[in-house]
């Protein structure tokens, strides 16, 4: 049964609509809020709570919402996610929005650093746009 | 030495005296009123110059508060006008999804397209959002606009629970989601009525707090 994480700015979308919903009947989810860590320890905490959902609810895919706490931290989250997927690696992590996108968030947020090797943690599959257009 | 001779030497030294001392006097006078005179006119003369430099400087400073006044009204109106498109854009969107909501809520059938229109309307908030997050942010607007969408997402997801088990004929099932999906219209309409009433206020007109 896939079990799929979604990486959330903010806890306003209702989990258990999902977990109740006919469409996604083999599917359980989880959810975490970005905007819920500390600003000063955001990266280390980001680690720390994705390591924990890693080890409870031992997630397939992480869905990652491209909001606005994700476009205040792109590297930080992107770099946690990137450690997850050292730990796990079959660990499948996906995106409502696309590389180019993402990319831009990155170049905004930091536009001396190299974007490829974070940007490479991102997948994009049909099986995965799929999954994030039935949710977002 | 007569009398006479004294006395006439005595009024003769005394008036030469007085002349002599009248003399003087007129003479200090004319010297003292040349040298106020001189000292009053250099200090006018400076005092002149002064006048017209602190004019001028004032000048410069009352033209250069004037052009950063314009600017800074040519800044705002352009925000304001910014706003003003996005927010009655979003209003509008925010209307749509309420009332399609309403709309499926009071027919009890959901059609497909029905869904797709509403997710249409959905994105095109969250585009609105993105475009105008900034004048949101300032304003302190995001979260309740934010929170709007969401709800939305929530409804758009049970309308597409809702279509599964109208298509699979599961009418126990389908019930359910409409409750639940009736609880999320009160949450939306109470959201919508707040987010309508902040993108309306005076303040998007008139970049004023009241």
């Amino acid at each position: 049964m896939p079990r799929v994480l979604l990486l959330l700015s903010i806890l306003y979308m209702d989990i258990d609509i999902l977990n109740h919903s006919p469409r996604f009947e083999n599917t359980v989810f989880d959810a975490l809020a970005l905007s819920d860590l500390p600003e000063d320890h955001f990266e280390t905490t980001l680690c720390e709570n994705l390591r924990g959902k890693l080890d409870s609810f031992q997630p397939n895919q992480i869905i990652l919402h491209a909001g606005r706490a994700f476009q205040k931290h792109p590297r930080a989250v992107l770099s946690a996610l990137r450690a997850s997927q050292l730990r796990e690696p079959a660990l499948q992590i996906g995106c409502d929005r696309s590389p180019e996108v993402v990319r831009r968030y990155l170049e905004q947020a930091s536009p001396q650093e190299e974007t490829v090797g974070l940007l490479a943690v991102i997948v994009e599959n049909d099986a995965l746009l799929e999954l994030v257009s039935k949710i977002f | 030495m007569s009398m006479d001779q004294l006395i006439t030497t005595i009024l003769t030294s005394t008036a030469v005296t007085s002349a002599l001392g009248l003399l003087f006097r007129v003479w200090w006078e004319h010297r003292l009123r040349s040298g106020f005179e001189a000292q009053l006119e250099q200090q006018k003369e400076a005092h002149e110059i002064a006048l017209t430099d602190m004019q001028h400087r004032f000048q410069d400073e009352l033209e250069r508060a004037r052009a950063e006044m314009n600017l800074q009204n040519q800044i705002a109106q352009v925000l304001m006008d910014r706003r003003v498109k996005f927010y009655s854009r979003i209003v509008e969107l925010v209307y749509r999804i309420r009332n399609t909501l309403r709309g499926a809520l009071e027919e009890q059938v959901v059609e497909p397209e029905h869904v797709t229109r509403f997710k249409g309307t959905i994105d095109n908030l969250e585009e609105m959002i993105f475009c105008s997050r900034f004048d949101l942010e300032r304003d302190r607007y995001f979260e309740p606009v934010h929170r709007f969408k969401n709800d939305a997402v929530n409804a758009r997801n049970l309308l597409l629970d809702l279509l599964e088990y109208q298509q699979r004929a599961n009418v126990e099932d389908r019930e359910l989601v409409l409750s639940a999906l009736r609880e999320q219209y009160q949450i939306l309409d109470a959201h919508h009525t707040e987010v309508v009433g902040l993108l309306s206020s005076p303040h998007v007109f008139t970049g004023v707090k009241f």
